[in-house]
Formats: C-alpha cells, sequence, structure tokens
C-alpha cells in the first residue's frame, strides 16, 4: 500500500515534470499531450477503478491549480474517466497493445467530451472551435498511455 | 455497514469524488478569478516542481548547446560586443534628447526607477486548457512581485499581468489574449480609446467603440493609456488588424498582439508600475 502510494506521488510529480517539459519545447504540445490524463489511464489499467478515481482527483485538481479557470473542473473529468477506465479495463480484452490503444483513445474522448461539456455549462462558450490541437489529444494520450502501460509491464509484471 | 465495507463500496468512493467536485465548482464559479486556499496550496507545491523541471532542461539542454557551438562562441562574442557598443551610443543620445526637458537629477531619478522596476523572469509553464489564456513564471513573492503588475516579452510589448495564485518563487500571468483581461488602449493616429480583451484563440478585440464613431484605422498601433491604473502609459500592445461595424452598436475590432506565444521563454516584470503611472 506504501509502496503503490509512493509510485502515485512519482508518477504525479513525473507528470508535472512532463508537463513542464512540452510547455518548455513548444505550447501547443501541452494540449495534444495531456500528461495528467495519461497518468490517470495509467494508474486506473494497472491498479483498478477505485485508484483511477483517487488519481483522477488529485492529478485534475494539480492541473486545476496550474492553470487559470474553474478549479475543479479537471478534477471532476479525470475522476470520473478514471474510475470508468479501470472499471471497463477489468471487464473488457485490453491485454494487447492495440486494443490497449483504442481503449484508451475512447476514453480519452470521453474525458475531453465530459469536460468540454461542463466548461460550456459553466462560461457558456465552447471551447471546440478555439483550439485545433484538443482534436488530437485523444490520439496522443492513447498510445502515449498504451506505451507507457507495455513498458512497465516489461518492467513488473504483476501490475 | 462497517467503515472497511463503505470503502470497498468503490461506487460509493466514486460518487463521493465527484460530490466533493460537484461542491469545489459550484464553491469557485461565484468567487470568479479569486482562488480557493486548496488551489493556492496545491500551486505552492508543484509549480515549484515544473521550475526545477524547466531548470533542468535547460541546463542540459545548454550544456549540450555548448558543446555543440563551442568554435563559434568567440564570433558570438564579438558580435555582442559590437551590439553593445551601438546600444551605447543610442542610450547616450537619447539621455542627451531627454535632457532637453528633464533637469540631471530627474533625469537620473527617472532611470534608476526604470533598472529597478525591471525583474526579468522566465516561463515555466502554460495553461493546459488554452496556451493563451495564461502562463507560470518563476518569479513570486520572494522577489517583490504581488497581484496586477505589467508583464512585457523581452521587446518591451505588454503580455498581460501578474494574478494569484503567488508563490514565493512562482507566479501566475493572465495573458491579454484570454478572455477575462481587459487593458485600457489608446490608438496611435486617432487617439481612439477603448478596452482591450482576448478572443481565446491568439488575438484581442477592442471593445466599446460606437459604431457610428470614425475611430480605428486598420494597420494603426494600440498601445496602453494607462487609465485603468494598472498599465503604465505607453505600452506597444498590438496593431489593427480589422475594423468592422456591422454588428451591434459598437464596432468590432481585431488587434494581432505583439508578442509571440513561442517566444516567451524571457519575460519583464515592471514591479513599481505605481511610480512609472506618477
Amino acid at each position: 500500500m506504501v509502496r503503490k502510494g509512493f509510485v502515485l506521488v512519482l508518477g504525479l510529480i513525473l507528470a508535472v515534470g512532463f508537463y513542464a517539459l512540452l510547455g518548455w519545447l513548444e505550447p501547443t504540445l501541452v494540449l495534444l499531450v495531456n500528461s495528467f490524463a495519461i497518468l490517470v489511464f495509467f494508474t486506473a489499467v494497472s491498479y483498478g477503478e477505485l485508484d483511477g478515481a483517487i488519481m483522477g482527483t488529485c492529478a485534475g485538481l494539480v492541473q486545476d491549480a496550474l492553470s487559470h479557470g474553474v478549479f475543479g473542473l479537471a478534477g471532476l473529468s479525470l475522476t470520473v474517466s478514471g474510475f470508468l477506465t479501470g472499471w471497463l479495463s477489468q471487464r473488457l480484452d485490453v491485454h494487447t497493445f492495440y486494443k490497449r490503444f483504442v481503449f484508451l483513445f475512447f476514453m480519452s474522448l470521453f474525458q475531453l467530451f465530459f469536460w468540454v461539456i461542463f466548461y460550456f455549462l459553466i462560461f457558456r462558450r465552447s471551447l471546440l472551435y478555439s483550439q485545433p490541437a484538443l482534436y488530437l489529444q485523444p490520439l496522443f494520450s492513447g498510445l502515449l498511455g498504451s506505451l507507457i502501460i507495455n513498458l512497465s509491464k516489461k518492467f513488473n509484471p504483476a501490475v | 455497514m462497517s467503515p472497511t465495507r463503505l470503502l470497498k463500496n468503490r461506487f460509493l468512493v466514486a460518487g463521493l469524488l465527484v460530490f466533493f467536485h460537484l461542491i469545489l465548482i459550484s464553491y469557485q464559479i461565484p468567487l470568479g478569478s479569486r482562488q480557493t486556499l486548496l488551489e493556492k496550496i496545491l500551486f505552492s507545491l508543484f509549480s515549484p516542481v515544473q521550475k526545477a523541471a524547466v531548470g533542468g532542461y535547460r541546463l542540459i539542454a545548454s550544456g549540450w548547446n555548448n558543446l555543440r557551438y563551442l568554435s563559434q562562441v568567440q564570433k558570438k562574442n564579438q558580435e555582442l560586443a559590437r551590439e553593445i557598443f551601438f546600444l551605447r551610443q543610442a542610450n547616450q543620445l537619447l539621455q542627451e534628447k531627454l535632457k532637453l526637458g528633464l533637469s540631471q537629477s530627474e533625469l537620473e531619478a527617472n532611470l534608476k526607477l526604470i533598472a529597478g522596476s525591471v525583474v526579468p523572469a522566465r516561463t515555466i509553464g502554460f495553461d493546459t486548457s488554452n496556451y493563451y489564456r495564461s502562463i507560470i513564471i518563476n518569479r513570486g513573492t520572494a522577489d517583490g512581485l504581488g497581484r496586477n503588475l505589467p508583464v512585457c516579452d523581452k521587446y518591451g510589448h505588454l503580455i498581460g499581468r501578474t494574478a494569484e495564485p503567488l508563490g514565493a518563487h512562482e507566479a501566475r500571468v493572465v495573458l491579454i489574449t484570454s478572455e477575462e483581461s481587459g487593458v485600457a488602449v489608446i490608438s496611435s493616429a486617432d487617439r481612439m480609446m477603448g478596452i482591450l480583451s482576448g478572443d481565446g484563440q491568439g488575438r484581442c478585440l477592442v471593445k466599446y467603440v460606437m459604431a457610428s464613431s470614425p475611430a480605428g484605422i486598420e494597420g494603426d498601433e494600440v498601445q496602453t493609456s494607462g487609465f485603468d491604473r494598472i498599465y503604465p502609459p505607453g505600452l506597444k500592445v498590438g496593431r489593427i488588424i480589422q475594423v468592422s461595424a456591422r454588428e451591434g452598436i459598437f464596432k468590432k475590432i481585431v488587434i494581432q498582439p505583439y508578442f509571440n506565444i513561442r517566444d516567451l521563454k524571457l519575460v519583464a516584470v515592471l514591479k513599481n508600475s505605481e511610480m512609472i503611472l506618477r
């Protein structure tokens, strides 16, 4: 339990570091790759739906604290998608790289959709037409998430 | 139901987390741009991680660049020395011109004030939802920063203002391209006044200019007017690229800001803007 907690805290710090690297290289990359969502999907698939939901809360609130908007919006979308990802991953066959990629692509799409809907409900403004790079986020999140899970299974088959 | 059994009920825990977020959002919305304590704590905890990460990447990149460009260092040094020489000459000429209007002591006091007011900073993060909305810089309250201080790019063009949360060594900057920004501006040619706000897509709009007014010329430069008592007057903001009077009682005036979102690695915070405004 303590080891799992340590791994998750380290994952959160790495996600913040990766997000900083993306912004430093090119601002558009911050929209293309959501490192916090990738962390949540990794946690959900590796450890289950409850850990996915809790990591969604933590990572989402950190993402909100580092951006200028309503505090709690990303947290809500990542909590729900983290829980669903963990729950569905135990009922579907997502053991190969390609199946996992497709699964995470749709979960990322759901998370983005959830976030855009709530953003529209609060601000009465749609994010769909402001940043075209957002449309590619599910693709990159699915690909990177699946790669990271594959790598972690190679080093730690128990996960 | 025992507490252990409750915790094992995953759906209950997930539902409680969702409920917590809904309460948080409901509490946050009436606050507007003010931050809750939890957000300030998380910002103070994780923005140093960003700063450390970007510092590490810069170190690696500069080490690699130094190895690659060792042979060109001397040439660059000579070019910079020449540039400094001409800049010093220009500075001297400008000082001579200023002396015509100000006394020696007033001039020296003004130059010292301006030199002491500029705090250089580096960008360590962009907004995850829309990078035209805000950035995070590596300066904070320990460097004398506070809320609502103007921030410029390395060329002196306005990019935004500092906003909460403010950490000891990190601060958020709301960009002028954000929909929540507001800058009192004036155009150079016809002295058109209005409030500049962002459209969230990299451009700005000047609001509250009557459609019946003849003001607003395409290609004209827009600067800060100083009437909002936040930004000193004369800071260059951008250029008018479109003027149309077809929508409503106000004109639609679109501004292309001077700053480049991809060239914000180094920015300048104007610390004592109140003194500059006087």
